[in-house]
This record gives structure tokens, sequence and C-alpha cells, in this order.
């Protein structure tokens, strides 16, 4: 279940970005856009995100969010742009020519964050 | 009193990896070596190729290995047998080899005069795609015992490769397995992948796949 190696990372990241911009606040929520066409099941990334979660100081009650991006590839032939799925055994559906480039649905990325912080500290560092 | 502020970023949860990943790439260009990544489910024949493989090229070049296991050593074993440069990597729990994993080894053993290093994931055709290791090539197997739907059911890694190799093909008289529908497959998902069909037991096919090999360096 490599979903636990890339909480670990969610969580190194989240723990960086704290340190940076509100070492004292709490993270509560994460975004991330997960493409169709990456091995990532979320619901195992989830349940290994909450299970490693408590160990780190300021995302204990951090929860993810999740966008999934639909495949998009440039098929081989025509050049058309389709969605390549198992159901149409990744052919484009006007040529049936396989993927020539993948454009979009790889993404595995964090994009944003929301943060609680006091405004005493907010304050302080004004 | 407490308040909420949104963070936009936008940061590759992997790059930590990819980064590690280019940076053993560089190790790799640095000492001339040329690095193959072998991917498959567990049973596939990864071993027993390697096997094949450096029995055949270590006599005209220096080969090491790195052999990936969740646990035990069995298959470096087998392939010390073959040269003495095996170095095991066992990942534990994880289900696949990552960069950082390939650049301690790299930091902490000697590979200079190496001309080929095979680096042999964990059996898995899942999690191993995710992760890059710097490798030159990707090289993933598909025995014909585990059906000609495999690349419709894992489409990333045999996206994601540069060459599938179709091992024990002496089977292929006793299977369902239909070569014509595996290669369609993979050529619609990675029509840049090279295909070679070949089975060590009876010695057919293997001579193109270590003609592959040799040509990276020619």
């Amino acid at each position: 279940m490599h979903e636990a190696t890339i909480a670990q990372s969610i969580l190194q990241i989240l723990s960086e970005k704290l340190l940076q911009i509100c070492p004292s606040g709490q993270i509560v929520k994460a975004r991330l856009l997960i493409g169709e066409f990456r091995n990532i099941d979320v619901d195992s990334l989830s349940f290994s995100f909450d299970t490693l979660k408590k160990f780190h100081l300021g995302i204990s009650s951090c929860n993810l969010e999740f966008e999934t991006i639909p495949t998009e590839a440039v098929c081989q032939k025509e050049n058309h742009i389709y969605h390549p799925t198992f159901e149409n055994t990744f052919l484009c559906e006007q040529c049936q020519s396989g993927i020539g480039k993948i454009i979009r649905g790889e993404e595995l990325d964090l994009v944003g964050t929301t943060i609680l912080s006091s405004s005493m500290e907010n304050d302080q560092h004004a | 009193m407490h308040e909420t502020v949104d963070q936009h970023m936008l940061e590759s949860i992997l790059g930590r990896n990819n980064e590690l990943a280019h940076h053993n790439r560089e190790h790799f260009n640095e000492l001339g070596l040329v690095a193959i990544n072998i991917m498959s489910a567990p049973g596939a024949g990864k071993t027993t190729l390697l096997e094949k493989t450096l029995s055949s090229l270590s006599t005209d070049y220096d080969c090491s290995v790195i052999e990936g296991d969740m646990i035990g050593d069995l298959d470096a074993k087998r392939l010390q047998k073959y040269i003495p440069a095996v170095h095991q990597i066992t990942t534990g729990k994880s289900c696949h080899l990552d960069a950082q994993m390939i650049a301690r080894l790299l930091h902490a053993q000697k590979f200079g005069g190496t001309d080929y290093l095979f680096i042999e994931n964990v059996g898995n055709l899942v999690c191993p795609a995710e992760f890059p290791l710097g490798e030159h090539k990707r090289v993933v197997l598909l025995s014909v015992t585990e059906g000609d739907d495999k690349p419709l059911k894992y489409p990333v890694i045999f996206h994601n490769c540069d060459v599938v190799v179709f091992t024990k093909c002496d089977l292929l008289p006793y299977v369902t397995f239909n070569m014509v529908k595996a290669k369609d497959s993979i050529q619609n998902l990675n029509p840049k992948a090279q295909c070679f069909e070949l089975s060590v037991l009876n010695d057919t096919g293997v001579d193109n796949w270590l003609n592959w090999i040799k040509g990276m360096r020619s």
C-alpha cells in the first residue's frame, strides 16, 4: 500500500509549510489534486493520513479534501482529445487508436491548506 | 480569538522522490553506468531473467544488482552465484523501492566501474509505477501465466515503461494467453514500448533481450 508513503510525504510537506507560515497554528484542511491516471486509492490515502497525522504537531486535526482530475489524452492517430478509461479499453471513441500522450490525469499535487491561527500570534507578527 | 487563513500552493506530493530520482540519475551518468529498473508482479520471473542475463553479460561487462524485497534475501543469494555485487534492500512493509532507498545505497556502496546496474523492484504492478528511481530504462515483465488482460488492469505501469518482456513463453501452448491481444493493449497504452517474448527455460528469445541491453552501451 504505497498510499502510506504518499501520506507521509503530504505530512512532511504540511509540517514544513506550517513551520514557515504559522508555527503555532494548526492546519485543519489540505486540498489535493489526484489524477485519475495515478495508482492512488483515495480511501487508502485518507486512512493512512488519518492514522499518521496524530504524530504530527499542528496537523493532527487536518482533513484531506480531494479533487479527482479525469484523464485526458491525445490519441495516437488523429490527435483527438479523449477520456481513456478501462471501459473503452483506453481507446479513442472517434478513431479507435490508443493513447498518444496524456495531458491531464497524472496530477498528484497539494494545492492548498486552511490554517487555524490565533489572532494574537498574527498581531505579534504584525 | 482564532481565525482561519486559506493558503494556495502548487506542490508535487512526490516532488522529493522525483528530485532524488534526478539526483540518482546524475550519479548514474557520472559513473557511466546504465541503470535498468525491472518491475513485475510477484513470480513473473524477474530473478530468473536476471540470472540468465548475468550469466551471459558478466563475462564482458561489470554488472551490479540492487535487489528489492519486502522480506529476506533469497533472490540476492541466487544472483550472488553470478556476480558478487548484489546489494539487498529490504523494504519491510513497503511494497516498492523509492528514490531515497537507492540514493542511500549509492552513497554507501561503490559502483565505480559498473557497466550495468539492474534494479529488481519489489514484485508488484501498482506501487513501483509511482516511484521513479532515476533509472535510464523501465522494464515490465508479464508472464504468460498471468493473463493477457494485465495491461488493461494495470495501465499506469504499462503506460510508463520503455520495454515489456513476456516471460515463460514456453508455456503458451498450455495457457489461454492471447499474445496479439496483450500486445495490442500495450500498443494502445504505450506505442513506444518495445516488446520481447522469451523463455529462459528453453532459451528462446533471450538473445533479443540481451542485444537490447548491449545496444544501450554501443
